[in-house]
């Protein structure tokens, strides 16, 4: 399963280098142009007979992680997150410095030296460290600067009817759309593998003014909200209940007309789809579809539980139809009037 | 006056909540066309672009057409619907409210049962649309439907309440100003340009300025009182006259830009007030900030209430705020500006 090679791969925020070598070796052969712009963006081309409109998808092949901000006297290394990452989840963690090569743990302080009233405090950033197992400071230095960077090392796994993995967001979008540039379409594509989304929506922006295209899908993993909490009004997504198809979210309303257009076609293809039923968070979209005079964009995104995380679930039939979807999307653009 | 007020009535009344404008901007286009204008397009945001006149420098008046409102998120066992906000939607007031959605389905906004007003929050809110369950309910307002408030625009004597002013009312300004001049030589190119997505972070003026590239912009929209009991200490009262924006959250007028508003507003005795804004922004903010940057402004109609559902303009204001615009794109003195 190459998703496994695509999500183990590391590349946070800003430092992509690993999965962009990865990325462009494996895309390469399928494009008849494939450059990497300043912001260190894939922009591929892959020809068809028609060349209008101009289609664009995209995915980001950043992943949150850690940057190392201080490296205190004992040889603990102190971190900031780089994209949204919750500090409840990453005590007693394992991560990976990809540029040192080295490993390490966050640590915590074991329950029985936890002092009354430490287990009901939530952990800030500032309380967080990584340990190297370095002796002190100086040791510490031989192995790591100011600035490396770490990702989680989270291995990935097939579960049956999941997979389990670290960056599924969005190495998920990263899979689905090097599985459209394997195939042959009537219709010219542009696949923009994109940077620095979790921080920012960065990444995207040089890169779209750069394709100029028409229509835009953006490929995307999103919070599935399928939660066992006690009341849950509103689940983002549920696993296993289709793609999900973004109506609006904080940076971007969706074109009607795309939104409507897939509905139709998972409707007489008998593909299953859900909403994203909350409309927090922003994507890439948020740039396209403001870049220029304006794009038609809309965003498609595999439900994951627990993303921003060590380890996320994907549902391997959401994953399969959503591949389906993007595909028909494309199949069938002459039904779209904009 | 009361060909006006019969615009304000229609335009008020169309259901175009943010992303979902095609039905008012059909009704605008309408009223453009039987001006037999040619230069009519729409961008892939869904503004409508109307060109008239000719000479070097490029004016783009923006007035958004999208209005607040909400979205269906969720819907329960019993058919009751949860929702989500579209702009600034505040949670007080809603309750009792009614809706209607974009595909005509009318409901009500009511809440669970609050001991305390801190309990009180948009989460215990939902819509009731009178269906028996969730499938019914389903089939009437499927997840993703969006829609706004339902409230018939009132005229009280010189004043008038609606829904939707906010800026339903720029649009009405335009239009009057455009049917006064479509037929006059102007000395600029004036693209009056019907924006969308304003309310939810001035998206469509943004695509449109790139498209139209112009040495100008002036928005029309509405801007805050501190006339009412206790309200904001703000310089801009109802019935004062057009508001000439010295700034906001979003822009800062170039000085000289605020200058000339402000002599010709003089020179041909309108009404005009100035006015800061310390909240909020208007489509004057997307468009300065375009390209390499052009000088904007914004010509406000004072109103109380914004973003309630009844929303109060003075029409002595709105015929000042016609009359400065009417002005300054038929006379030379904002083309000899040099900045």
């Amino acid at each position: 399963m190459l998703l496994k090679e695509i999500s183990n791969i590391p590349g946070p925020s800003g430092y992509e280098k690993p999965i962009r070598d990865y990325l462009k070796k494996l895309v390469r052969k399928n494009c008849k142009t494939l450059e990497t712009d300043a912001l260190g963006n894939i922009i591929c081309f892959k020809p068809g007979k028609k060349k209008t409109p101009r289609i664009m998808l995209s995915a980001h092949m950043d992943e949150v992680g850690f940057i190392v901000s201080e490296i205190n006297p004992d040889g603990f290394l102190k971190v900031q997150s780089l994209g949204g990452i919750d500090p409840r989840v990453v005590l007693t963690k394992k991560v990976y410095f990809p540029g040192q090569k080295i490993k390490g743990v966050v640590g915590v302080i074991p329950i029985h030296l936890m002092k009354k009233g430490d287990g009901d405090k939530v952990p800030d950033w500032d309380s967080i460290y990584i340990d190297i197992g370095a002796k002190n400071k100086k040791d510490a230095e031989k192995y790591i600067q100011l600035g490396d960077v770490a990702v989680f090392d989270t291995e990935f796994e097939d579960l049956g009817d999941v997979y389990k993995g670290k960056s599924f967001d969005d190495r998920v979008g990263c899979y689905i759309l090097q599985e459209m540039l394997k195939k042959r379409f009537e219709y010219s594509i542009y696949g923009v593998f994109t940077t620095q989304e979790e921080f920012g929506l960065r990444g995207v922006r040089p890169a779209v003014n750069k394709v100029k295209p028409d229509i835009a899908i953006n490929l995307e993993c999103t919070t599935a909200g399928d939660l066992p909490t006690e009341k849950d009004l509103t689940p983002s997504t549920e696993l296993g209940k289709g793609p999900a198809i973004t109506i609006m979210d904080r940076t971007s309303i969706s074109s009607p007309k795309l939104v409507d257009y897939l509905v139709k076609l998972a409707k007489q293809n008998k593909i299953p789809y859900q909403f994203k039923r909350t409309t927090t968070g922003g994507t890439d979209a948020g740039y396209i579809h403001l870049s220029r005079d304006g794009v038609a964009t809309v965003t498609i995104s595999v439900p994951a539980r627990y993303i921003h995380s060590p380890v996320s679930l994907i549902s391997k039939s959401d994953l399969e139809n959503a591949i389906k979807l993007v595909e028909l999307a494309i199949i069938n653009l002459d039904r779209i009037k904009l | 006056m009361k060909g006006t007020i019969n615009l304000i009535k229609k335009l008020t009344s169309i259901v175009g909540p943010s992303g979902y404008e095609d039905e008012i901007r059909e009704v605008i286009k309408k009223e453009v066309k039987k001006l037999k204008i040619k230069h009519i397009e729409e961008t892939p945001l869904g503004a409508l672009i109307v060109k008239v006149g000719s000479g070097k420098k490029k004016i783009m008046l923006a007035g958004h057409m999208d209005e607040i409102g909400i979205l269906s998120t969720h819907i329960d066992k019993k058919g009751f619907i949860r929702f989500a906000n579209i702009g600034g939607v505040s949670k007080y007031g809603l309750i009792g409210s009614r809706i209607k959605f974009v595909n005509g389905v009318s409901g009500l906004i009511s809440t669970e049962p609050i001991k305390k007003p801190e309990q009180f929050s948009f989460e215990k809110l939902y819509i009731d649309i009178g269906a028996k369950n969730k499938t019914a309910a389903a089939k009437l307002v499927p997840v993703g439907t969006f829609g706004v408030f339902d409230k018939e625009c009132v005229v009280l004597g010189n004043r008038i309440i609606s829904k939707a002013m906010d800026d339903r009312i720029g649009c009405v300004v335009m239009l009057n100003v455009l049917k006064k001049v479509y037929n006059k030589k102007l000395p600029y190119q004036v693209y009056f340009v019907f924006t969308t997505q304003e309310e939810v972070g001035l998206r469509g003026a943004k695509t449109s300025a790139f498209k139209i590239d112009p040495d100008f912009g002036i928005a029309l929209d509405v801007t805050g009182t501190g006339d009412t009991p206790e309200g904001y200490k703000m310089a801009v009262n109802l019935g004062d006259g057009v508001a000439i924006k010295v700034k906001d959250r979003s822009l800062i007028t170039h000085p000289k830009l605020k200058d000339v508003c402000v002599k010709l507003a003089e020179e041909k005795n309108i009404k005009y007030q100035l006015e800061i804004l310390e909240w909020g922004g208007t489509d004057a903010g997307a468009i300065h900030l375009t390209r390499a940057g052009i000088p904007s402004t914004v010509f406000s109609i004072p109103t109380r209430y914004i973003h309630s559902q009844s929303e109060m303009i003075d029409m002595d204001d709105v015929k000042a705020t016609e009359a400065l615009l009417e002005k300054i794109i038929t006379t030379k003195d904002l083309g000899n500006l040099k900045f």
